[in-house]
């Protein structure tokens, strides 16, 4: 498919990647119609899309501008067709749970999925409903692309549906698992690292994911949001100005994903747009302008839903709030900040809680490692502090929403902790990339 | 965020009590390994493709005898993969499937299709004294139906031998009643 900045790019990246990009189209017309119109004008939104796609598809296929540069794919076509026939395999059973399982869990089915059908039922996004003390419960300020997706799928599927209507996921998860393999490539990190990141992610996390919780899906998504900024960096750097701004692109439609999944999202893809572009600023300023027109433009498309939110006073059961951190006072503050250390040791012997072991273990670790073995080169040294940096943020950001939570705090870190620091994870995984990085990177 | 056991099924300490963290125990310990490895040896040995290759096989070798030796040790991985494999093979109808999520479900679907049949608003009250998880579940399965304290249709659930009987009272006062 070729871009109209004359950029000739593989379908291999550009499907995975366009289809995260009508995610996000597809959430934003169903609020904008819901608010201008009332109603979602399903019909004509899907056929709109539909047509709008298939316009592109065709350009795209038909394209005879003379291009100059190619986005040439990070891995050999053998390793590639090697890779999606093995993550195929592993992610066959995501098939059973997304399509033929009923929802059971509660986030899922009490939270993103109930928005979901009383979005269906009352074809739009309800100020009724979400005002409803009845329904305080549900958390009704919540991010919508979960529900609206799920949304859109009950159209196409012709109803509601308490089993199927969560079918998208399973795509979901594909098309970011892909785009985390092949953006992984192009830091430099070899086609079996890359793919045994991607394994990992699914062994592990994807069971999450499936059953309808958001965490494991924002988490990805911002994961290759970072990833995709760092190598939007590095083409930069190595002087594919091209190639370097569709990974902008890329990296702002993840981070406006994982944003509009969950809160966490969104105050986490802030923290990485705001340490990137100090990146930028400090080491290349060529793509800043840019990089801030994106910025823009992510604010605009995540605000609709937040200021919508404000606007109407629509909140939820329980509320973090900075102030009550700040309240806390110092000795209060020590006794939290003591019972969340306290909870995390006395879980070592815990075995359910050795994924909180291994976090904290990578999260001290890898980061060192990754800064003391990749010392060969001054950007490279750049990118693996970068990684390092976001993953202390994202430890501190929960920290901070453990202390200011309104919730029994040994009840709530007990309940979300696994979830909660997928990120945290996965950016581990991106550092243990890093770290495993080929050997004729080093200049 | 309440959860009850009966009516969610599993629960995060359920899971949790499921889980045995041996898996994740030896990976993070062989990933400290490594790195400590890497460290000391400037990354020479894991800069090359075929070490790289050989962790790649030996994680998965890992992985697959976790899974096929020690079922409640790579518990994650396993449920992932019955879940999921028996799903695809199972023959259970829609309904089936949503009365394993909720026992209830279909009584109060039909509880629903009444009231929305009587054509007499959004807006119901249940008399019995629910508790929270219930309270949640029943607004869940009836929406578009609304919950207050005071609308004119009233809804009854009692147990009659082993029937589960639903009444429903309209705004004139006329009974209805949902047996399943």
């Amino acid at each position: 498919m070729t871009l109209n900045s004359g950029l000739r790019v593989s379908r291999i990246l550009s499907l995975p990647l366009c289809y995260m990009a009508g995610e996000l189209l597809i959430t934003q017309i169903f609020l904008v119609n819901s608010h201008i119109f009332g109603s979602f004008l399903a019909t004509a939104s899907i056929s709109f899309l539909c047509i709008g796609g298939a316009i592109i598809f065709i350009h795209g296929c038909r394209s005879k501008r003379p291009t100059s540069d190619e986005l040439k794919l990070p891995y050999t076509s053998r390793a590639l067709v090697i890779a999606l026939a093995t993550l195929l395999v592993f992610i066959l059973p995501n098939v059973g749970i997304s399509f033929f399982e009923p929802l059971t869990q509660w986030d899922a089915r009490s939270i993103w999925f109930f928005h979901g059908k009383a979005f269906y039922f009352d074809d739009h996004v309800s100020i009724e409903y979400l005002k409803n003390p009845e329904y305080l419960w549900s958390h009704p300020d919540y991010p919508p692309l979960v529900p609206l997706l799920s949304v859109y799928h009950a159209y196409f599927g012709g109803g509601w549906s308490e089993v199927a209507n969560k079918s998208f996921l399973f795509f979901h998860w594909l098309a970011l698992l892909w785009l985390f393999f092949l953006t992984l490539g192009y830091l430099n990190i070899s086609c079996a690292v890359s793919l045994l990141c991607c394994l990992i992610i699914q062994l592990f996390f994807s069971n999450n994911a499936m059953v309808g919780f958001a965490d494991s899906g924002w988490a990805l998504a911002f994961t290759i949001g970072c990833v995709s900024l760092l190598a939007s960096f590095r083409l930069q750097g190595s002087g594919q100005s091209k190639s370097a701004v569709l990974f902008l692109y890329n990296a702002f439609i993840l981070l406006a994903i994982c944003s509009l999944i969950k809160l966490e999202g969104c105050v986490s893809a802030l923290v990485l747009i705001v340490s990137f572009g100090l990146l930028l600023f400090l080491f290349n300023r060529e793509t800043l302008n840019r990089f801030l027109f994106l910025t823009l433009l992510y604010g605009f498309l995540v605000s609709i839903w937040f200021i919508f939110v404000q606007i109407h006073g629509i909140h939820g059961e329980y509320e973090h709030s900075i102030h009550a951190v700040i309240t806390l006072g110092t000795e209060m503050l020590m006794v939290r900040v003591s019972q969340i250390v306290a909870f995390i040791l006395s879980h070592l012997n815990w075995p359910f809680w050795q994924w909180t072991k291994a976090i904290i273990a990578a999260a001290v670790l890898l980061p060192v490692l990754t800064l003391v073995g990749n010392s060969w080169n001054t950007r490279e040294r750049t990118e693996s502090l970068f990684v390092s940096i976001v993953i202390l943020a994202l430890c501190f950001l929960l920290l901070i929403a453990y202390l200011s939570t309104p919730l029994d705090l040994g009840w709530h870190l007990t309940t979300s902790f696994p979830r909660t620091a997928s990120a945290i994870y996965m950016l581990c995984l991106v550092s243990l990339g890093l770290l495993c990085r080929r050997k004729e990177s080093a200049e | 965020m309440v959860r009850n056991t009966e009516l969610v099924g599993e629960t995060y300490f359920e899971v949790g009590s499921k889980f045995s963290g041996d898996s994740t125990r030896c990976v993070s310990c062989l990933f400290v390994i490594i790195d400590v490895h890497a460290m000391r040896t400037k990354l020479a040995w894991v800069r090359s493709y075929g070490a790289l290759r050989l962790l790649v096989m030996f994680l998965s070798l890992l992985f697959l005898l976790l899974v096929i030796f020690h079922p409640r040790t790579g518990h994650l991985i396993f449920r992932l993969y019955t879940t999921g494999y028996s799903s695809i093979t199972s023959d259970e109808s829609y309904e089936e499937k949503l009365a394993r999520a909720f026992p209830l479900y279909s009584t109060l679907s039909s509880v629903k299709d009444e009231v929305l049949a009587l054509g007499q608003g959004r807006y119901i009250q249940i008399e019995n004294d629910l508790n929270n998880a219930w309270k949640q579940r029943v607004s869940e399965i009836m929406y578009p139906l609304f919950i207050t304290n005071d609308a004119p249709i009233k809804i009854r659930f009692f147990q009659d031998a082993e029937k589960f009987i639903v009444e429903i009272e309209d705004e004139d006062g006329r009974m209805h009643e949902v047996r399943k």
